[in-house]
């Protein structure tokens, strides 16, 4: 019987068409996801695409993708009966409950399983293809198909279907199992933002359904070669969240009745309202009364009938409830920067509705269109209703604005859901108007297209679940038409060059450029409004052929009369906007960017390293017109030969935003050519040659400026409000850009380049002499006379000397006391400001007059950072320090001489409430104010690790500040995060981890590794000694630029009077990639008779090197670490009372044997517990008695 | 009336459903009787402008239903053979719907019209109750309830009476025949006993051909004389069916009664007075066998 039901199902499936189809879908995706080289899941880089990592997470992304199958297949036969009406015909039959059901469930579950086995299918066979690039692929192993298959995807086929068979068999209905699979979406969604802090990824791995998060959580600090070898296990976190899951499944299973005799969907009747007593009956033709169909009174009618038919569902209310749900889930912790929120800002809000609502609409779109375009027909009404006098008009707009209006409400409760959020928060400055008009117009009137269009497709459609998968279809090319070259927003239905929002800036020009686009589209859609009403059905089905003959006579003359003129505007603005963006503005495709700059990469490799003339003064004259995004720039310049050989010639590289014909170059006997249209660059000839030392004088004149509309390439740098730009931005830059070259291995092979170093290597002394900012980049002498708009403040590094007005226009003149390395930004916005003086330094903050919760915390920190790093290294050499904001669409703080811009996303809009948490203003502004002295004081030789030389010592200057201030508590926290980044960060190399030592601009390395290792050689030599070793290492090479100092030197300066030992902890610490093993394996708690506590650990100690690539060997380790007993969490230390003891015991490779006495009993014990030295696991150093 | 000219229409499939259909139809009840399959409801579709012929032309009262159906739309009662309706709406707001789209503008004369009518079709104290609810019986009285909407001048009913009890056929023949007074009403049916009682004209259609029209007493009267009839067991059927033009047999206490259709009386058979059903029968006899011939 069990057999007999299992083996009905499995032909009932096989005689389907949509077994096929499925199968075959499957197939190829796991076919082109290998085959072709636009796609990649998973891997990456040095990642192979057959590697057994890059197998695994295709096959379980694509359990995403199985829960299509499981719902045509489980859910179908859970509901079959019911659907087909069969219920009364097979139930009276006598049959055995569990056989029956159960073998149901089986035999469409062994349906699913056959038809997802064509994804790992689909993914060998497409790795066997001829054309595919051999160098992305290893050796076939078909244990790496198989075994994730049946370990990792079958559970998860197995627990998704068990979970849909249990919901269709309650609720018998296929929008249940639709909502279940958001429901699982929206669970995973939530999961993936709970990753993101460390202290809540387990709890993520075990509640991701697909386990997509366990994977990650397992192979989070997978090295490449260990993601090329080796395969998951189904074990430990793995194992857990596949049982809890089954669990649940069965659970429900249990639940929904399989295991009972199946019954009859029960009919629930909702108790009737009373009704008044029945009129007197009164002869029908007395009830007669003219019929005067009213147009407006049937549309309406209609749209409050198909909104209340959607709208008072239980699916509807799922669906705003799941809305809810997907928006407050994240608010309920700090998910920011460093586990810290920002303030609830309208920006943010709204991006977070569009983001937890993105895949609801399109739910809506798919599930609704069908149910309302169809409804007529699948209710059985349709003759009754179509017989009335109503027309095809309003039939079809009023079920197009239902679902509108279904959209909208949804919005609307979003809306309201983030408003309170806000108001609990108290961020009372709500700006209802940027709600309405961003969700409004940018998200919900691509939407109302987007529905057009999948009404046109439902009526093309003989049924509505054709209907829906055309949509589907559709939806789904959405997202390779970039790698097929086609990103551009004419080809991509509904879209438009969408600008973020800043609260500086505003809407900037995106309104306009959205709205050109809105009528390009809207004037399409118009056309499918107008076609799909003319294949409207009325009355009973006709096939697509007798609609389509019927068109010309169902839209009549005015319908004709509006799909020409939507075509004429279509086309016109179409034809506009292509003129716009690639005439006036050039948009290119990925695949031409690229392969311009390999050419360029052809073409002009040969003058890299030509010598070039390097500005030793500048006086730059700026005149911003911020309103029309435009400037003009004449700056006058005194440059030297700094090289041995004479200079002839130079190539002159175009900024973006600037014509060629507004630059002039003015150097007494020189000549500027053409630029080239394409590489955007000439040639600057001399008569005479510059010669070897040789100073010259002259000015570049230049006007930059954004014009008409454009797809892609904003200038961000110039803008109304927030004007933020950089030299190297501004102005032409001389000599061979090498930063032009591409750099990804792939991209280089396929256009026939060799492969390029990252980084000039260590000892190449050729680049001592240049700086890290590139040859130009120098000490320069540097003033500036900026003007802008009356209402805004202009800024350049330097001390303002006169501020004046003229022409209704507001001048700024600013002069830099000392040298400083040519690097400038000018600056323009209206600022509020906050001006105090600490010691005589004039700290000043400019920021944006709604965002000023921060701007003491900042000033606090940059006096903080002065005293300290004074005292450690040495005084500041200004006597100013500026912080101001900038827009948004930009998101990073950059550290000028005495001038630090800081993104508006960072630091201004950080809530800092919470006392417990991080606080990475006032660690962003420390780091910002210590690249005055690394970096700015001291630069750093163009070679390998140059980055380490500003940034790892800015992260440790800027973490001694922090740690001053908040304590070591909070500087664990932070290393916790640092060390998990990095630990990432290496997993997700492309090419090869690089020892600290020659970071090759790796930010992972210079940033995260730096901070880590910085402090551990601090607990290792003590702070005293570290400052004074840095101190010495900047003397020597304060504004030094003969040479520049390399990682080499400022290891020497860090070994200078420490031990032996400390300095071989040095050496390896930069020079070798290590991690340490530190496991605490058992402790024994003994009570002694003088009252104290005994306790004896066990302790594994190991120590490994690794190379480039992940490769691990053991390394002999003997080393003093931290043994700690504590009475309370150590990740959750309040005061230091709680720490019992912390000292360090000499531990060796292999087992370790201490013995401690404590006067009260701990809670923990701990090796290492504050992961001081880089350890892939950390929760095996605590040990919970 | 209406006037029904060379209709013609063939689906996709290759089904001939109207085959130069010709009618002329005044006020009164018109039955248009046929055997399942027969084209009634293709017919009856076209006139109420739900589908397209492939030619010919009907005109109501002066409306080309073809060119103006938006027109006869307004002054036209409809009753589908099957028909389902919305879910989770009550008798009162789905009446209340259709009234709006039917053009009953006046809110408080529609209240009006759709109670009084569902208290015609007897559904009043079921008025706050689901439709899709229904027993099959009240659904069809909510048909005809909207059917009845706005005073239609042309009322085409399909199949009305299926799924009736005796008590609500015969309240809704009653109301049938008063509306037909002043209307035009076409009612569709495979049902001999519905035409008899309740029409002045008919028509009999198969195979999307009007076989016979006319007044029913007339026709049927054509038929005296030339019906015969003999009660034998089942064995002696099979014998009689290949020799004489069997018309109708029923069964009556367990044997079967024999109708036949003949000029002179058949050896064994009585006399029998004729009704039209065997009118009915006999019309399909003769056309099924000049199909076959």
């Amino acid at each position: 019987m069990l057999l007999s039901m299992v083996r009905f199902e499995w032909r009932y499936y096989l005689r389907q068409p949509s077994f096929y189809v499925i199968a075959l879908l499957f197939f190829l995706l796991g076919f082109l996801s290998v085959a072709s080289n636009n796609i990649q899941i998973g891997a990456g880089g040095e990642v192979m695409k057959n590697s057994p990592f890059s197998i695994t997470q295709s096959i379980l992304v694509m359990s995403f993708i199985s829960m299509f199958a499981v719902v045509n297949f489980v859910g179908s036969t859970a509901i079959r009966n019911h659907q087909h009406l069969m219920e009364e015909l097979i139930f009276s039959k006598p049959l055995s409950p569990f056989s029956y059901q159960f073998g149901r469930f089986m035999g469409s579950f062994a349906v699913v399983m056959a038809v997802f086995a064509f994804i790992p299918l689909g993914l060998l066979l497409g790795s066997l293809m001829p054309w595919v690039d051999a160098s992305r692929f290893g050796s076939t192993s078909l244990l790496s198909y198989v075994l994730p298959y049946l370990q990792l995807a079958l559970p998860s086929l197995l627990l998704i279907s068990t979970l849909f068979y249990a919901m269709a068999t309650w609720f018998r209905s296929l929008m249940a199992l639709y909502l279940t699979a958001v429901a699982m979406l929206v669970l995973y969604t939530l999961t993936g933002e709970m990753a993101s802090q460390p202290q809540y990824r387990t709890l993520a791995a075990l509640l991701d359904p697909f386990a997509l998060r366990t994977f990650a959580d397992v192979t989070r600090y997978w090295t490449i070669s260990e993601k090329n070898t080796q395969l998951v296990e189904l074990s430990g976190i793995m194992l857990q969240n596949r049982l809890l899951w089954l669990g649940i499944a069965s659970v429900l299973l249990g639940l929904s009745g399989v295991f009972r005799s199946p019954k009859l969907t029960k009919k629930r009747e909702k108790k009737p309202l009373k009704v008044g007593t029945q009129p007197k009956l009164i002869p029908v033709s007395t009830l007669a009364m003219a019929t005067l169909p009213n147009g407006r009174l049937q549309f309406w009618a209609r749209v409050k009938f198909e909104v209340r038919q959607v709208l008072l569902t239980a699916p509807f209310v799922v669906l705003g409830v799941l809305t809810v749900f997907n928006l407050i889930g994240p608010m309920f912790n700090d998910f920011g920067w460093y586990g810290t929120s920002n303030w609830p800002l309208t920006q943010d809000m709204v991006d977070n509705i569009a983001g937890a609502t993105g895949l609801l609409m399109i739910i809506v779109l798919i599930y609704y269109s069908a149910e309302i375009v169809w409804r007529e027909r699948t209710s059985g009404m349709g003759d009754i209703v179509d017989s009335m006098p109503v027309s095809n008009l309003s039939f079809w707009s009023s079920k197009l604005v239902s679902i509108v209006i279904v959209m909208t409400l949804l919005y609307v409760l979003a809306m309201c859901t983030t408003i309170v959020f806000q108001l609990i928060k108290g961020q009372a400055n709500l700006e209802l108007s940027q709600y309405v008009i961003r969700l409004g117009f940018y998200y919900l009137v691509p939407l109302i297209m987007s529905a057009v269009l999948a009404f046109f497709l439902q009526v093309l459609s003989p049924n509505k679940y054709a209907g829906m998968g055309l949509f589907v279809g559709y939806y789904l090319t959405t997202f390779v038409m970039a790698s097929w070259g086609f990103g551009h927003s004419l080809y991509n239905f509904g879209q438009s060059p969408i600008l973020a929002y800043s609260d500086m800036n505003g809407y900037g020009w995106g309104l306009v450029s959205h709205g050109m686009y809105m009528i390009y589209w809207g004037a399409f859609s118009v056309i499918l409004f107008v076609l799909g009403y003319g294949l409207y059905h009325r009355g009973p089905q006709q096939s697509l052929k007798t609609r389509l003959n019927l068109l010309g006579y169902q839209i009549g003359g005015s319908g004709k009369a509006i799909v020409a003129s939507a075509l004429v505007v279509f086309l016109g603005m179409g034809g506009y906007l292509f003129y716009q963006t690639k005439v006036v503005n050039q948009h290119q495709t990925a695949d031409e960017r690229a392969d311009l700059r390999a050419d360029y990469e052809k073409a002009f490799k040969q003058y890299q390293g030509w010598p070039i003339l390097v500005a030793t003064k500048v006086n730059a004259n700026v005149d911003l017109y911020p309103e029309a995004r435009k400037l003009v720039a004449n700056i006058k310049f005194e440059w030297q030969n700094k090289s041995a050989t004479p200079i002839e010639k130079m190539l002159v590289q175009l900024p973006e935003h600037t014509r060629g014909e507004t630059v002039q170059i003015n150097i007494p006997h020189s000549t500027l050519g053409e630029f080239d249209g394409r590489y955007r660059n000439t040639w600057l000839t001399f008569d005479t040659p510059v010669m070897p030392g040789e100073v010259v004088q002259g000015d570049i004149q230049l006007t930059r400026g954004s014009v008409g509309i454009a797809e892609s390439g904003f200038d961000f740098t110039v803008v109304e409000n927030g004007t933020f730009i950089n030299n190297f931005e501004l102005l032409p830059v001389f000599g061979y850009q090498e930063n032009d070259e591409l750099s990804d291995r792939h991209e280089r092979q396929k256009r026939g380049l060799a492969e390029k170093q990252r980084a000039n290597k260590l000892e190449d002394s050729d680049f001592y002499t240049q700086n890290f900012f590139g040859v130009d980049g120098d000490f320069i002498q540097f003033e500036a006379t900026i003007s802008t708009v009356a209402d805004q403040i202009a800024i350049a590094p330097g001390y303002l000397q006169k501020q004046w007005q003229q022409n209704g226009r507001q001048y700024f003149h600013y002069v830099m006391d000392s040298p400083m390395v040519n690097f400038f930004a000018i600056i323009s916005a209206r600022y509020q400001v906050e001006r105090t003086e600490h010691k005589g330094i004039a700290v000043e903050v400019y920021y944006h007059p709604d965002h000023p919760w921060n701007v003491a915390r900042m000033i606090e920190a940059v006096n903080d950072s002065i005293d300290y790093y004074t005292l450690a290294f040495g005084p500041y050499q200004h006597k100013q320090m500026r912080i101001m904001e900038f827009p948004s669409y930009r998101s990073f703080a950059q550290s000028f001489a005495n001038t630090v811009p800081y993104s508006e996303r960072i630091g201004f809009i950080t809530d800092l409430r919470n006392e417990d948490n991080i606080d990475p203003v006032y660690y962003v502004t420390a780091h910002e104010v210590a690249h005055q002295w690394w970096g700015h004081q001291v630069g750093a030789a163009d070679v390998q690790g140059s980055a380490v030389i500003s940034e790892s010592l800015s992260q440790y200057s800027a973490l001694m500040v922090l740690e001053k201030k908040y304590g070591e508590n909070m500087i664990r926290k932070f290393l916790k995060y640092e060390l998990d980044r990095y630990l990432r960060g290496r997993s997700s190399e492309s090419i090869s981890e690089m020892p600290l030592l020659r970071s090759e601009n790796q930010a992972y390395i210079h940033y995260q590794k730096g901070a880590v290792v910085m402090m551990a050689i601090k607990d290792a030599i003590g702070e005293a000694r570290l400052n004074d070793n840095l101190k010495a290492f900047l003397m020597r090479y304060q504004y030094r630029n003969d040479p520049f100092p390399t990682t080499l030197d400022l290891v020497k300066y860090l070994k200078q009077d420490v031990d032996e030992a400390q300095a071989e902890f040095i050496e390896d610490s930069f020079n070798k990639i290590i991690l340490y093993d530190l496991r605490l394996t058992n402790v024994v708690m003994t009570q002694l008779d003088n009252g104290k506590v005994q306790l004896d650990l066990t302790i594994h100690a190991g120590r490994k090197l690794a190379q480039g690539k992940g490769e691990e060997s053991e390394l002999p380790l003997d080393a003093l670490i931290d043994i700690g007993v504590f009475s309370a969490d150590p990740d959750k230390l309040e005061n230091d009372s709680e720490v019992l003891l912390l000292e360090k015991h000499r531990l060796v490779s292999g087992e370790n044997s201490l013995t401690l006495i404590l006067d009260g009993e701990p809670s923990y014990v701990g090796v290492d517990p504050f992961i001081k030295l880089i350890d892939r696991d950390a929760k095996d150093n605590i040990f919970k008695l | 009336m209406l006037t029904i000219t060379d209709l013609n229409k063939t689906y996709g499939n290759g089904v001939n459903a109207l085959d130069g259909v010709n009618l002329n139809i005044d006020k009164g009840v018109f039955g248009l009787l046929g055997p399942n399959g027969a084209g009634k409801s293709s017919l009856m579709r076209t006139i109420a402008a739900l589908q397209s012929a492939d030619s010919g032309s009907i005109i109501f009262d002066g409306i080309d239903v073809m060119a103006q159906p938006q027109a006869l739309r307004k002054t036209l009662g409809y009753l589908p053979q099957d028909f389902n309706v919305y879910p989770r709406i009550s008798a009162y707001d789905l009446l209340d719907h259709l009234a709006i789209l039917k053009g009953l503008n006046n809110a408080k004369a529609r209240k009006e019209a759709v109670d009084g009518l569902l208290a015609h079709t007897n559904l009043y104290q079921h008025k706050n109750k689901a439709v899709s609810g229904f027993s099959g019986g009240m659904r069809q009285r909510f048909g005809i309830a909207q059917a009845l909407l706005g005073d239609p001048k042309l009322l085409i009913v399909d199949e009305p009476t299926a799924g009736l009890d005796p008590e609500e056929r015969n309240r809704f023949h009653n109301l049938l025949v008063s509306l037909g007074e002043e209307k035009v009403v076409i009612l569709s049916t495979h049902i001999v006993e519905d035409v008899s009682e309740l029409c002045e004209k008919m028509a009999v259609l198969a195979s999307g051909k009007i076989l016979l029209e006319g007044n029913p007493l007339q026709l049927v009267g054509e038929l005296n004389d030339k019906i015969w009839t003999k009660t034998v067991s089942q064995a002696e059927v099979v014998e009689l069916e290949s020799e004489l033009s069997v018309i109708s047999k029923r069964l009556f206490a367990g044997r079967t009664v024999l109708n036949v259709m003949s000029d002179q009386c058949p050896e064994g058979f009585a006399p029998a007075s004729a009704g039209l059903e065997d009118l009915y029968f006999s019309t399909l006899h003769s056309h099924r066998n000049g199909q076959t011939a």
